[in-house]
């Protein structure tokens, strides 16, 4: 299945640009969306921006699905043509 | 003829001057100001004019200040702000502001958390006082809130906010304001808050440190319901500080967000 991928601010200059298709198995998930474009040739700070060293979705990752935020650890299956968006705040308040 | 007094229309006789009407309204008035600027001497009264009578250091009745601050909005919108509930995650250099900024505003209920004290160090951008530190931040900032409007609905919490407690806590605003420090806790509101509360709107900062381009501060639309204000790309960090002026835009930029949402305009 095809998903599409956007990102912004740090992971956007960390994958060299604003969106992208990824192809996935049916039934993958958030966190092998996120394996799955860390191993698409992006820069190291990508994989460090958005994978825990355990591989699940780094604490500091906002993941939107089709615009809305996705809760920790989403065990929902992703779907043809969803739309995962990536964002890190950053510190400051 | 028809004036205003203290923001409110009324009919006065066509030769009643301005002190005549001091005299008979409020004989304590200590300040009298005139179409906008004090005046010192008596004068006739024209239809139209506007006149505000002020005792120094007291505290007008609900209605009254209520009248007098919103004398300054357009119409119709105070109404909307008064009835609206806006909950705000952290009290620190964005809280503060846009809690001040919001009660300014006229909006009706505050629902604020934070469970940290004011340090010396708080005082370069956080709306506190010299006077106030080592207290803590939930109870000040509700004491600097009553200052400026008595009558603003707050309910503060000095509590550590969790994935358990959020959603108790903020249930029922009309809009949510993320104004934490730390990226980790952003991420936690963001998830949390939005996981309970999927249809209301959150206002959230990321990227407002040190002293960089003001303009490249601006409110992105990054989800449904999700507005981040900032620059994305700023962090607070060893050599780029948190100052007041570029926190106090991005707090405002998060009012105004808030504003606009109430007001059905985002």
């Amino acid at each position: 299945m095809r998903i599409s991928m956007t990102y912004f601010a740090q992971i956007r200059r960390a994958a060299g640009g604003d969106t992208e298709t990824l192809e996935l198995p049916a039934g993958a998930t958030v966190a092998d969306a996120l394996s799955a474009a860390a191993a698409a040739g992006h820069s190291a700070d990508f994989r460090a921006l958005t994978l825990a060293p355990d591989g699940a979705p780094h604490a500091n990752l906002i993941v939107l699905v089709n615009d809305q935020p996705a809760a920790r650890g989403r065990p929902a299956p992703l779907r043809e043509g969803d739309r995962v968006s990536l964002f890190s705040p950053v510190a400051g308040g | 003829m028809k004036i205003k007094v203290n923001e409110r229309e009324r009919t006065v006789a066509d030769d009643a001057t301005l002190f005549g009407l001091r005299d008979a309204l409020k004989p304590d008035a200590d300040v009298v100001i005139f179409n906008g600027a004090p005046a010192a001497a008596d004068r006739p009264l024209a239809a139209g004019d506007e006149v505000v009578l002020i005792r120094r250091g007291e505290i007008p009745p609900a209605e009254e200040l209520e009248a007098l601050m919103a004398s300054r909005h357009t119409p119709g919108v105070h109404e909307r702000l008064r009835a609206a509930a806006v909950g705000i995650a952290g009290l620190g250099g964005l809280g503060s502001a846009i809690a001040i900024a919001l009660a300014r505003s006229g909006v009706g209920r505050l629902i604020l958390a934070d469970f940290d004290v004011i340090e010396p160090s708080n005082l370069n951008r956080q709306q506190y006082f010299v006077d106030q530190i080592g207290r803590p931040k939930a109870e000040a900032l509700v004491e600097n809130l009553r200052r400026i409007n008595p009558y603003v609905r707050c309910e503060a919490h000095r509590v550590r906010l969790t994935r358990e407690n959020i959603p108790a806590l903020f249930g029922g605003v009309d809009v949510m304001v993320e104004a934490f420090d730390r990226a980790d806790q952003k991420v936690l509101l963001v998830e949390t808050f939005t996981a309970a509360f999927p249809d209301t709107p959150l206002v959230a900062a990321s990227g407002l440190a040190g002293h960089g381009d003001s303009n490249a501060l601006r409110a992105h639309r990054m989800g449904r319901r999700l507005y981040v204000i900032g620059d994305l790309e700023s962090a607070a960090q060893p050599g780029r500080g948190l100052m007041a002026p570029r926190v106090g835009i991005a707090a405002h930029l998060q009012a105004n967000t808030v504003l606009r949402l109430i007001m059905g305009e985002e």
